[in-house]
């Protein structure tokens, strides 16, 4: 499937712009030219959009990369993972579904992503989930602790996002990883984590309500009797 | 109607012109007077009857039952008051009297009644009033019981109060009077009370002063427990009895109920637990059924059931300190075990006795206490159990009894004492949970026993019986095909040697079917060489085995499971050597010659290397079993080592076990390599990662199974399913459910539900 993409990539990109340049007669060849152009531009790492190329174009767009709207733009533009470069395909059409061909247009829907990251849950959630499978590298099930950690403080750290924590529970969770040397996290640790902080935002919270026997991952189980033995709850 | 009315008119023609009241009156208070004076003689009846019957006609009725019982009330006052003047004569005369009185009064109060029989029931009954006999009752009490109340209350129960006090029924004539007397208190009713006199009033006094009474009446803390216990008896006993005299039966059962409260839970509630635990201490069952027995109050029984139950946990709990905890003693697993399976047992059956011996309905506080017990210690119950069970197991071979029978001495050995003590233990298995590890564990020391002919074969197989009894057939499924394979084997050999001719070889075969026992299968056997003697045997065997059809079974030969004994001759002396199949193949290669050298050996046997230096270092340096000399000394081997028999060899026994080297050390019960099944070993650590291995597959397994079904579950309904799926193996822990959950999310074998994290979802 790889291979086919590079073939397309590489080897007929023109024909796909004259192809694509053919349907546009009918939906808009205004947006074909200047995005390839600007895809080229960024197709940086040996003639596709990959990780390099995302970190450029988002910097260019007045972000750094450490901000949430650079999931919110992978994810819209079809990356699968971070390590997995982006179709040009795919950067056309779901740059033209929402009416960008300038960096200009772009760096308006990044500032409406970030505005709905703060106020609208269920969107700060699929893009929380999604955040997985974009630091997942081809062919691992997990991803390293310390990934997930950075993430993690971007998710959480600022308390301008929908769901909110209190510190001491979110560096008390930092604390027990480090204590029990864990190294990977699965998606569904992932996953459950964002549900047991929206559930427990503090420590008193999860003292008065967790119950290991409700179908919270084993890990929280071993976090709870953590804090136990140390005294925090 | 009209023809009733009739009947009863009476002309007025016939009667007198003008009633007389006051004259009749006059005559009837008369003729009540002639009453009380016993002079009825006197009377005219029939002139009465005819008065009353004018009074009654002529609608005076009311009138003159308002004057009757104005007269009787002031009659009946008059003579209280005569009556009261002797209140201050002793208790029993007053009560007499009283008495007395109280059968004249119902004397002159009937015939009274029959005189005027026709106001009854021509007035009375229709205004719906008392009947005159009635009436003279009602004001009986209000007259005479209800201003005497105090006194004769207080001189009836101080009388009873004084026999109980004496403790015996010398006053028992008084019982008629006392009995009489409450006899009158139940006859008197006011109209507007539900219950008779005796219970409104004067029950709950009497009740009242004989809890006084019995209240302070033992004091425990100068009895002991014996003297109290008869005491209590007694006094229930007589109570009962003088009762039985007065008392009628719903009285008593109060009075009796009230000497509970006062003697018994009132008195000794708070020594319970200390006489409980003295009686248990001296296993004195009949007196801890008696005190136990002494009160139905579910309090007081409840308190003893509570402290017994106590006792056996602390005794069990003493057990473990005794026995496990105590370091101060080093003592080997299989003695540790021994002990503390017996000392468990020993509790077990004391408690049992006492609680039958009790007669309670609590009867399963035992089991209770003992599972809570030994669920704490479940692995190390099971090792336990099944290292007793071995020691009993081997001590019924056949060798041991045959020496028991002949010393005569230990009476522990014979094959009675050891079924009992084997039947005892089992009752234990009903409380083991982790059912697979039990497979696992008595599957290693049955196949030592089994390989080793160490115990008796029909004890094995009843044991096993009552193993698939108490645990379900899911535990005893292999064990029974170890059993089926060493019975096939005896059979086989019987027809084995019928027809091939053993070369003075006493050849044992045993089939073991793979998948039954504790074995990992030993693989290219077939390139190990063999002397020629062993071989051809072999070679028969397998010739046999084969003309035999079993189909699809093929035979792999599993060396290093086999023993091999060997008599043999070393500086003039004969020794019998038991020893593992490879040193063997070993040893037998110097029939040919005197001396090998290490890469000689290995060429003539074709061993692999870490088996050879494992034989040979265990033929040159085991302890006492110095066979071969290795020139050069010491414990390393190389190739160029040159080995010979230790001619100086000496041993005060003949027959000797040569052991195999075991990790670097020696291990005298290592034979056959099943390791040393009654010590902890390395092994264990990986048989318990084996068991965590399989029981997460059989969890996965059912959660699939489950899912498949259902679809969709709750987190809680999910486990409680697997929980009961898996309950004849082992018991499901939260942990493990949720590893393995996990595990099936990973795999994408399940969901959860993106609403709600306690649903998961099967996906296809």
């Amino acid at each position: 499937e790889y291979a086919l993409n590079d073939f397309y990539d590489n080897e007929i990109g023109s024909f796909l712009i004259q192809d694509l340049a053919r349907d546009n007669k009918i939906l808009g060849i205004e947006y074909v030219r200047p995005l390839t152009e600007l895809y080229n531009h960024y197709a940086i790492d040996s003639g596709v959009l990959g990780t390099e190329g995302l970190v450029k174009l988002v910097d260019d767009l007045g972000y750094t990369v450490d901000h949430l709207v650079t999931l919110c733009l992978a994810k819209l533009v079809g990356c699968i993972h971070f390590t997995t470069p982006i179709l040009l395909s795919n950067f056309i059409d779901s740059l033209k579904a929402n009416k960008c061909r300038s960096l200009e247009d772009i760096k308006n829907l990044l500032n409406e992503f970030d505005n709905k990251l703060k106020t609208n849950g269920e969107y700060y959630t699929f893009i929380y989930d999604s955040c997985f499978n974009l630091l997942l590298e081809e062919g691992k099930k997990t991803i390293d602790s310390e990934t997930a950690q950075e993430y993690w403080d971007l998710f959480f750290a600022c308390q301008n996002y929908p769901i909110k924590v209190q510190s001491d529970q979110y560096q008390q969770w930092f604390k027990y990883l480090s204590n029990a040397n864990i190294k990977e996290i699965t998606k569904d640790q992932w996953a459950m984590l964002l549900r047991f902080f929206k559930k427990f935002p503090s420590l008193s919270e999860l003292q008065r309500k967790y119950s290991e026997d409700s179908a919270w991952p084993y890990i929280f189980d071993e976090y709870y009797e953590y804090l136990e033995d140390n005294n925090k709850i | 109607m009209l023809n009733h009315r009739t009947k009863f008119k009476v002309p007025t023609s016939l009667s007198s012109p003008e009633l007389d009241f006051d004259g009749i009156l006059l005559e009837i208070t008369d003729a009540i007077d002639s009453i009380y004076l016993e002079k009825t003689e006197v009377l005219s009846f029939e002139k009465l009857y005819r008065h009353i019957y004018l009074i009654v006609i002529n609608g005076a009725g009311s009138k003159l039952y308002g004057e009757i019982e104005k007269f009787m009330s002031s009659k009946l006052r008059e003579l209280r008051n005569d009556f009261t003047i002797d209140e201050t004569q002793d208790e029993m005369g007053f009560l007499k009297n009283l008495n007395q009185f109280w059968l004249n009064q119902c004397k002159y109060f009937k015939i009274i009644n029959d005189l005027m029989s026709y106001f009854n029931k021509v007035y009375c009954k229709e205004e719906r009033k008392f009947e005159v006999y009635d009436l003279c009752l009602n004001l009986f009490r209000i007259d005479i019981v209800i201003p005497l109340h105090e006194s004769i209350s207080n001189k009836i129960i101080n009388q009873i109060n004084k026999v109980r006090y004496n403790n015996e029924l010398l006053y028992i004539a008084n019982t008629d009077i006392w009995k009489s007397i409450f006899n009158m208190l139940e006859t008197l009713q006011d109209v507007d009370d539900k219950d008779n006199y005796f219970i409104t009033y004067f029950e709950p006094k009497f009740i009242q002063r004989t809890e006084n009474f019995y209240s302070n009446f033992l004091n425990v803390d100068s009895l002991t427990l014996d003297d109290y216990l008869v005491k209590v008896e007694k006094i229930k006993s007589f109570e009962n009895h003088l009762d039985n005299y007065f008392l009628n039966p719903d009285t008593t059962l109060k009075i009796i109920s009230i000497l509970d409260k006062c003697l018994v839970w009132n008195n000794i509630m708070d020594k319970v637990p200390a006489y409980v635990k003295d009686l248990i201490q001296v296993s004195n069952n009949d007196q801890l059924k008696k005190l136990y027995s002494l009160s139905l109050n579910e309090e007081y029984k409840g308190k003893i059931i509570s402290t017994v139950s106590e006792c056996i946990l602390d005794a069990l709990k003493e057990s473990t300190d005794n026995n496990i905890n105590d370091n101060t003693k080093r003592i080997k697993k299989t003695q540790m075990s021994l002990n503390w399976i017996s000392s468990v047992l020993e509790i077990y059956n004391k408690y049992k006795a006492l609680l039958s011996c009790m007669k309670t309905d609590k009867f399963s506080i035992l089991n209770e206490n003992l599972m809570k017990y030994l669920k704490d210690l479940e692995n190390l119950t099971i090792e336990s159990v099944i290292i007793y069970l071995d020691t009993f197991l081997k001590l019924s071979s056949n060798e041991n009894l045959y020496n028991a029978t002949n010393n005569h001495t230990n009476s522990d050995r014979s094959t009675d004492t050891i079924k009992k003590n084997i039947k005892d233990c089992t009752i234990l298995l009903k409380f083991i949970n982790e059912k697979d590890y039990f497979e696992i564990f008595y599957k290693k020391l049955l196949s030592k026993r089994l390989l080793q002919n160490r115990s008796n074969f029909e004890l094995e197989k009843w044991l096993v019986g009552i193993i698939k009894t108490e645990m379900g057939s899911f535990v005893t499924i292999k064990i029974e095909g170890m059993l089926r394979d060493i019975n096939k084997s005896k059979e086989l050999l019987i027809n084995f040697k019928k027809s091939e001719d053993l070369n003075n070889i006493a050849y044992i075969p045993e089939i073991l079917t793979i998948s039954s026992w504790p074995f990992v299968s030993e693989l290219n056997t077939d390139l190990i060489i063999l002397p020629k003697e062993l071989l051809e045997i072999q070679q028969n065997f397998q010739t046999f085995y084969s003309s035999k059809n079993y189909n699809d079974r093929t035979l792999s030969w599993q060396f290093n499971l086999q023993t091999i004994e060997l008599r043999c001759s070393i500086n003039k002396n004969i020794y019998e050597l038991i020893m593992p199949f490879y040193s063997s193949l070993i040893l037998l290669l110097f029939n040919e010659n005197e001396i090998y050298s290490t890469s000689e050996i290995k060429e003539k046997t074709n061993l692999p290397e870490a088996e050879l230096i494992k034989q040979l270092l265990s033929l040159t340096i085991a302890p006492k079993c110095k066979i071969l000399k290795k020139s050069p000394p010491g414990t390393n081997i190389s190739l160029d080592d040159k080995f010979s028999i230790n001619v100086s060899f000496k041993s005060s026994v003949t027959r000797i076990k040569v052991p195999t080297l075991v990790n670097g050390g020696i291990s005298s019960s290592s034979i056959n390599g099943l390791g040393n099944g009654s010590g902890l070993t390395d092994d264990q650590q990986l048989e318990q990662l084996q068991l965590e291995k399989s029981r997460t597959l059989q969890i996965n397994a059912s959660i699939v199974r489950i899912m498949k079904n259902s679809k969709t579950l709750t987190h809680n309904e999910l486990y409680e399913k697997v929980e009961h799926d898996l309950l004849d193996r082992f018991s499901l822990t939260n942990i493990m459910f949720k590893k393995s959950i996990e595990i099936l999310i990973e795999k994408e074998y399940l969901q959860r539900s993106p609403d709600d994290i306690n649903f998961y979802f099967y996906v296809a």
